[in-house]
């Protein structure tokens, strides 16, 4: 899970696998993705109780982002 | 094995430690702030990652639905990673109000991070795994204030159901 300078960049990595392609998504599509209520309250203290249950869940994003598919683990093809 | 109450202690004490120390504290430090001896906290580190990772989950998995990466280096009781941080250097530097004191996870979990520090400016600096040309994110409460370059893109070789199958990998 790594950042890069471009696109391009992802696709000239020695290690990219091309059946991911789905998975490259500007940073800030995926700062979008590491907003789900779960990463922002990891701090309280609380929060192994009730983790689990905050919203927005990561399926609600996916959704809002139009994300479905066998890379995203959702849609007919998914999970 | 440790009730879910103790686990929840013990994660918001490790996930503390890494935000005002830039590391992971050694469960001797945990077993001090929970006012635990040091093999119960030793015991129950090992639980708690074992319960985050599965399968082994905790009472009713709760633990194991929160999500992440956590994980301790091989046959040790030392972290080495815990989700958004990791406790070795990576590429994925991370600045808080101009400090650079801690390391992000991977570069994705490194975009979780500014939530930890509410109101607070989050810098990420990197280097391209291809170019090795420097990249930079800045971050305050979730939101971006800056990516240079502006083209710059995150990636997975692992889709997302399969992310938990290999953490270290992934």
């Amino acid at each position: 899970m790594n950042l890069f300078r471009s696109e391009e960049h992802v696709r000239a990595w020695s290690f990219f696998d091309a059946s991911s392609a789905d998975g490259i998504m500007p940073v800030r599509s995926w700062a979008h993705f590491f907003s789900q209520g779960r990463m922002r309250a990891r701090l309280d203290p609380d929060f192994a109780l009730k983790g689990a249950g905050l919203r927005p869940t990561r399926d609600e994003i996916l959704a809002e982002m139009g994300k479905s598919g066998p890379y995203w683990g959702t849609g007919p093809s998914g999970r | 094995m440790a009730g879910i109450q103790v686990l929840a202690r013990m994660y918001h004490a490790i996930l503390s430690g890494f935000v005002h120390d830039g590391r992971a504290p050694h469960y001797t430090e945990i077993a001090r702030e929970l006012d635990i001896d040091a093999e119960e906290a030793r015991r129950t580190q090992g639980e708690l990652l074992a319960a985050l990772s599965g399968p082994l989950a905790a009472d009713d998995g709760r633990l194991v639905s929160l999500g992440g990466a956590h994980w301790a280096l091989p046959a040790t009781d030392y972290i080495a990673s815990f989700s958004p941080f990791a406790n070795v250097a990576t590429q994925y530097r991370v600045s808080v109000d101009g400090q650079q004191k801690w390391y992000g996870q991977c570069g994705l979990e490194s975009l979780a991070i500014s939530w930890l520090f509410p109101g607070k400016e989050v810098q990420i600096d990197a280097c391209c795994l291809d170019c090795t040309e420097p990249l930079t994110v800045r971050m305050r409460d979730g939101e971006v204030l800056e990516v240079t370059p502006p083209t710059a893109v995150g990636h997975s070789n692992v889709p997302l159901p399969r992310f938990a199958l290999n953490w270290p990998h992934t």
